[in-house]
């Protein structure tokens, strides 16, 4: 549905549908069965508001065709997997991810986050540095995450575009895109911007410098944009003859503006239709960038990290500004020390979009457990918080907050599926992931591991022990 | 100021814990425990308060008693911003003097260090706190995470020393080793011969090679940190070349040496939350590491996911590693009676007549994420279970509101 209204948008657009001619894959989809099957008799959380003790889900060329209560129901030619004593989740969604920019093993070669070459490069992307053969993207499947955000580092304002993927094997980032997803942009503000560029002599090297450089950028975007609706307007309908007939075909045709890579991702943002994604921890920060998003009319989706977003939730909540944030980390810089464990409880109970987030390879591996220290947290200090809008700070949230919330993040009808199989309680320390589908294809058995990445191969030969 | 001390440590004299399941030596069993003073004074079904005395009665019904963890390795008290060199008594950037044998971390340790209290709201009581940088870095302390001074706090200013080694030339680091360790020897034997300008390893004082020497005489572990099981290999052989102790930290690939790790006694540090192949040094990591290393016997320490702010995550890097194999009961003993015994502390880390009194009631299973802290005894004390993070939890419960309230006029 996303796409099909993006591709409506492009087509009024001369410059949205010059900027997607850079996404076209060429590596031809890999060919993959959608098995019919069923899975039986385990204890499913939707993340959609039902939790049923004893359920059923149906997935069937690749989407969800049944969830319910109770015995399952025949379907034909379909594989019953029986999953009595488990439970079935949504896949699990991180809106924060540096997999593939900065890949294992930790190396020289491997350091592709952070254009810091100067601090507004919206005009790059982070598919361009996402490398598919990152060993952390099975790592991440088998902790049950089916959809990611790889988003550039924080060292810039503007940091370039992020990357919405399926967590899929493919030989090409962009085999891994995620169907239909918006573009989304990475943006910073606080200590990070001020310190890269400010330890070496320039701008910005301080807070204000900081809002400085975001709105000089939102500035020249508006001003670029002015050049391209002039030449939409310039631009006679198909089938309307010009009106200037005197002169040849050639010269009434006008000329397009030249394009910027840079300009062009910042004017998405301005037409809603590149989501930011803002690095922001302290609330007056927040509130600072709130502030530039108003002035310049542009919605922030998402605050990421976000150690303070609870001194502000109300603010949050009445913006529908989510907020990715950690578990329970804290006090690594300045900025984070604020941070409380009932963070995202607080922001749920206020109706904020509270989402975990692991901006880490270790993390996302675990994200089920961050959600569960978060939630048990918030329910010990008397925040009044649910297991249901806990699955959702992994699940629909995010989604949400990367704009594929109407295809993912639950198991509802229609939805793709994206599915985990637990072998216990999800928000157990105890508890694994033992089968994770990506759009009903099943990428992780926990009894029949894969090799994902080609570092891995051949990396244990003669280790027999 | 005395106020406010009495209420953060309040000494109960005595303390009768009954009802609970207690975590023993033996395993989980339901019974008493008794308190007096700093120590366990009885252990048993019928163990009671000592004649006479009154004691503070706790009802353990339900609940789960274990001894206090021991996090191990930390940086506790001596960071309190990561990022903020001004806030750390360790200044990671000073490379001057590689060779530190006299300095003592717990002369850095800060037990006012909000870090403190957040550790501990999840069990942890004692903490090995070590220092960094150089080529030898120092003594790492083991701190007990309360009281206001260095001399409530400091259980022993020396339990380990700290070898740095650059995993880019392992080899050289080991040469360096090997260098020190007959500098440290000729120095005893013959002080003199500092001073005739014999040529020792660079920057070795004649206060380092002093303050080394129970190091150097396997009468102190060495702390030293190795990846790469041929590493791990190299340093087993060095022990016995040397007649040294070390303990290994991190030990990624180091089930693949398990055997020969046990049979020089050489315990682990093990991270259970990080495998996968982070670094050269670790592509044949495994998530079920620890649980190798054990069953091989290997004494296995498990350490916090990081060193300062999450410490207290320390439970929760023990479950994962009993839910990728590793024996529920040896992941407590990881965290409690191992680090205890591998840094001196036999009276520390275990609940048994005599054992120091660091106890934590628990709700439930300590290791599952659903479970809480409910009380805390640091030798014998009760400690108060708030931290500036509660005291910010609790300004912002309600909202909107502004940081500080207006005024009323003063009466006039």
């Amino acid at each position: 549905m996303v796409w099909v209204w993006l591709s409506a948008a492009w087509a009024a657009d001369p410059l949205a549908e010059r900027e997607q001619r850079g996404r076209v894959a060429v590596e031809p989809p890999a060919a993959v069965e959608h098995p019919t099957f069923v899975l039986a008799n385990g204890t499913v959380w939707t993340a959609a508001g039902q939790r049923y003790a004893k359920g059923y889900v149906v997935v069937k060329d690749g989407a969800i065709s049944g969830v319910g209560e109770g015995d399952a129901p025949a379907i034909a030619g379909a594989t019953v997997l029986d999953v009595t004593g488990k439970f079935v989740t949504p896949g699990l969604i991180d809106t924060h991810s540096h997999l593939g920019v900065y890949p294992m093993p930790g190396a020289n070669a491997h350091g592709d986050g952070n254009e810091a070459t100067a601090p507004t490069t919206p005009g790059v992307w982070a598919e361009h540095s996402t490398f598919p053969q990152d060993p952390g993207f099975e790592l991440a499947i088998a902790g049950g995450v089916t959809a990611m955000q790889i988003l550039p580092g924080s060292a810039n304002l503007i940091g370039g575009q992020g990357f919405v993927v399926q967590n899929v094997p493919a030989r090409g980032s962009r085999g891994m895109a995620f169907p239909g997803a918006p573009q989304t942009v990475k943006m910073a503000c606080g200590e990070n911007p001020k310190r890269v560029y400010g330890e070496r002599g320039g701008a910005p090297s301080t807070r204000m410098g900081n809002l400085r450089g975001q709105r000089e950028a939102f500035l020249e975007a508006q001003s670029y944009g002015r050049t391209w609706s002039d030449y939409a307007a310039s631009v006679p309908p198909e089938g309307e003859p010009s009106k200037r007939k005197k002169k040849s075909a050639a010269e009434n045709t006008p000329k397009p503006p030249e394009r910027d890579l840079d300009k062009e991702t910042l004017l998405g943002i301005l037409n809603g239709t590149v989501l930011p994604q803002v690095h922001c921890y302290r609330a007056d920060d927040m509130l600072a960038m709130l502030q530039v998003a108003e002035e310049f009319g542009f919605q922030v989706r998402s605050f990421h990290h976000a150690t303070e977003a609870y001194k502000i939730r109300d603010v949050l909540a009445a913006k529908g500004v989510a907020a990715s944030v950690w578990s329970d980390w804290w006090g690594f810089k300045l900025e984070a020390y604020d941070a409380i464990p009932e963070g995202a409880a607080l922001l749920a109970e206020a109706g904020a979009r509270a989402i975990i987030h692991s901006d880490s390879s270790i993390g996302i591996q675990r994200l089920n457990q961050e959600a569960a220290k978060a939630y048990y947290d918030g329910v010990r200090a008397g925040v009044q918080v649910s297991e249901e809008d806990a699955l959702r700070w992994i699940t629909l949230n995010p989604a949400w907050a990367l704009g594929i919330d109407k295809v993912t993040g639950s198991i509802e009808l229609g939805k793709r599926g994206d599915i985990v199989v637990w072998d216990g309680n999800p928000f157990s320390v105890y508890s694994s992931a033992e089968l994770v589908f990506v759009e009903g294809v099943l990428r992780y058995d926990r009894t029949r591991p894969v090799v994902w990445s080609d570092f891995n191969v051949g990396q244990q030969l003669g280790v027999t022990r | 100021m005395i106020a406010l001390w009495l209420a953060s440590s309040a000494r109960a004299a005595c303390t009768f814990i009954t009802g609970a399941t207690v975590h023993l030596d033996a395993g989980p069993t339901a019974t008493s425990v008794v308190v007096v003073d700093d120590r366990i004074a009885a252990v048993g079904a019928t163990a009671a308060p000592p004649r006479g005395q009154t004691c503070a009665a706790v009802d353990g019904t339900g609940k789960v008693l274990t001894a206090g963890f021991v996090a191990v390795p930390t940086q506790m008290g001596l960071v309190e911003v990561s990022l903020e060199p001004s806030s750390r008594g360790d200044d990671p950037r000073t490379e001057q003097d590689p060779v530190r044998g006299a300095l003592y971390a717990a002369e850095g340790y800060n037990p006012l260090s909000t870090l403190v209290r957040v550790t501990r709201l999840d069990g942890i009581t004692t903490a090995l706190t070590v220092p960094g940088g150089g080529f030898v870095s120092g003594h790492a302390a083991l701190v007990a995470l309360d009281g206001v001074t260095q001399a409530d706090a400091v259980v022993d200013r020396s339990v380990a020393v700290v070898l740095h080694v650059p995993t880019a030339s392992f080899a050289e680091g080991l040469h360096q080793i090997r260098e020190l360790a007959a500098d440290v020897r000729t120095y005893a034997a013959r002080p003199a011969s500092y001073d005739a300008g014999r040529p020792f390893v660079a920057g070795a004082s004649r206060l380092d090679l002093e303050a080394l020497r129970p190091a150097f005489e396997g009468k102190r572990p060495i702390l030293v940190a190795a990846n790469r099981a041929a590493e791990i290999e190299a340093l087993v052989r060095l022990q016995s070349e040397l007649r040294v102790r070390f303990v290994i930290l991190g030990g990624a690939e180091a089930w693949l040496v398990a055997d020969a790790l046990a049979a020089a006694q050489i315990p682990v540090v093990v991270d259970p939350l990080v495998f996968g192949p982070h670094g050269f040094d670790s592509v044949r990591a495994r998530s079920d590491n620890a649980a190798r290393l054990h069953r091989a016997g290997v004494r296995v320490i498990l350490a916090p996911p990081e060193r300062t702010h999450n410490v207290r995550s320390l439970r929760e890097a023990a479950g994962n590693a009993v839910r990728e194999g590793l024996d529920h009961k040896a992941a407590l003993e990881a965290i409690t009676r191992n680090p205890a015994s591998v840094f001196g502390q036999t009276d520390r880390g275990h609940i048994a007549v005599g054992a120091v009194a660091d106890l934590v009631l628990w709700t439930g299973d300590p290791l599952e994420l659903s479970s809480a802290a409910e009380r805390v005894w640091i030798e014998g004390n009760a400690v108060e279970l708030r931290s500036r993070q509660t005291e910010l939890f609790e300004k912002y419960r309600n909202l909107p509101g502004t940081p500080a309230p207006a005024l009323p006029l003063p009466t006039p």
